[in-house]
């Protein structure tokens, strides 16, 4: 009888047992890859499509553009929060920053760090690399 | 070592180990990763990943965009696991469904006995449909945008995220309020409103093993329904087909659920077929 019978204890360790084994064959098989996507979540910070909007006035745009240009003036180079049109404005060329990035940018107010996880690269390398071309 | 104590030491495992990856993944942008941990963003290990992805493949729309080849194999795992053994992924692995089931430890001990009953059977009986229409909701908007829509309101994917910036606010709320729900319902989320969840449930319909009732040793004594989580009536069944179930097992014998031993297990078969299989 006990034979068509599982204990709790098995079910637990067989659910971690078979868990890890399906992620060690998908390794195996080539299935494992967590690089190479993404973009922007949709209606997050930072674009996307669709999505929660948010009203815009005059006051909370000339608050924005104060953030951001107190932010310049601290990290001088390129932070979570620059734009491509930051990054054009340290005086990085359109061309260095569609090969750092890895392709071509259409939108330049978009932020780096989007395009970043859009174009499934990591944003520390892409950050030291900018702020090399910005020292050079 | 008891089956409860394995299930909380897998829930801690599991826990910690997103915990670990997601708070890597944000050191890694600003150029500190921890050098021992895989640098993963949550968007390649997420489980309901697998699902929407599959649904985006299967309505023509290619890969969701936030997406990587991982999830797939992550959804394939859990699927698996469902159909061998039930929604043990609910049970045994989702850090939401800890966390909740964390909190639920602290509400018990404030609320005794009215714990878990706050809201009336009537409305549960109702209120655990709605897991359904937010998984049609979310299929419907992945295919409409083919991204990740769900994220916006995921409260898993803002537990993990909610100091990145990255988790919305609608998410963040949707977290607190299950959190402080917690306290009052026995995983609210995952009762009432995880499109996962709900989907897992109707997987495991046809899982291999299931919660089954020996009639013929049960004393009928509703231990097992005042154990269940998920309110389920198991004293009232032969066999748990209960979508809410989630294989937690505290029903049993072993988890002391059950003051007879195998009265109330997890089996292939039920009672009758085994004593004719012998």
């Amino acid at each position: 009888m006990r034979k068509f019978k599982l204990s709790p204890v098995y079910i637990s360790l067989l659910t971690v047992v078979i868990f890890a084994a399906a992620i060690f064959a998908g390794m195996q098989t080539g299935w494992w890859i967590t690089e190479g996507r993404g973009t922007p979540l949709a209606g997050s910070k930072g674009g996307g499509h669709g999505g929660e909007s948010e009203e815009v006035t005059e006051e909370h745009i000339v608050n924005e553009i104060d953030e951001i240009t107190e932010e310049e003036h601290e990290t001088e180079g390129i932070a979570g929060s620059s734009t491509v049109q930051n990054a054009l404005d340290m005086g990085i060329t359109m061309e260095e920053l569609e090969q750092v990035l890895e392709g071509a940018i259409e939108d330049t107010s978009v932020k780096i760090q989007d395009l970043v996880s859009e174009r499934g690269l990591k944003f520390g390398v892409v950050k030291d690399a900018l702020n090399a071309l910005i020292d050079d | 070592m008891k089956s409860k104590h394995l299930r909380l030491i897998s829930q801690i495992a599991f826990f910690a180990f997103i915990a670990i990856i997601a708070v890597n993944h944000s050191l890694t942008e600003i150029g500190r990763g921890l050098g021992f941990v895989p640098e993963l963003s949550l968007h390649a290990i997420c489980p309901f990943g697998g699902v929407a992805t599959l649904a985006s493949l299967i309505m023509g729309q290619g890969l969701i965009r936030q997406l990587h080849a991982s999830v797939m194999v992550i959804g394939s795992a859990v699927l698996l696991l469902t159909l061998i053994f039930g929604p043990v992924f609910c049970s045994h692995i989702c850090p939401l469904g800890s966390i909740q089931e964390w909190i639920g430890k602290l509400g018990k001990k404030i609320f005794k006995n009215r714990y878990n009953k706050l809201i009336p059977q009537k409305l549960h009986n109702i209120l655990k449909y709605l897991r359904y229409v937010v998984l049609v909701l979310v299929l419907v908007q992945t295919y409409r945008t083919a991204t990740l829509m769900f994220a916006n309101v995921d409260p898993y994917y803002a537990l993990f995220n909610f100091w990145t910036g990255e988790a919305t606010i609608a998410a963040i709320s949707i977290l607190v309020v299950t959190l402080i729900m917690s306290l009052f319902v026995e995983r609210p989320w995952c009762k009432y409103a995880c499109p996962y969840g709900g989907l897992l449930g109707l997987v495991s319909k046809i899982s291999l093993f299931k919660i089954r009732r020996n009639e013929a040793t049960c004393v009928s004594c509703g231990l097992c329904d005042r154990k269940c989580p998920m309110l389920i009536d198991v004293s009232k069944k032969k066999k748990v087909t209960d979508t809410l179930c989630n294989r937690c097992m505290q029903c049993t014998y072993e988890e002391g659920g059950c003051p007879v031993d195998r009265a109330c297990y997890n089996g292939i078969l039920n009672a009758k077929q085994q004593e004719e299989a012998k």
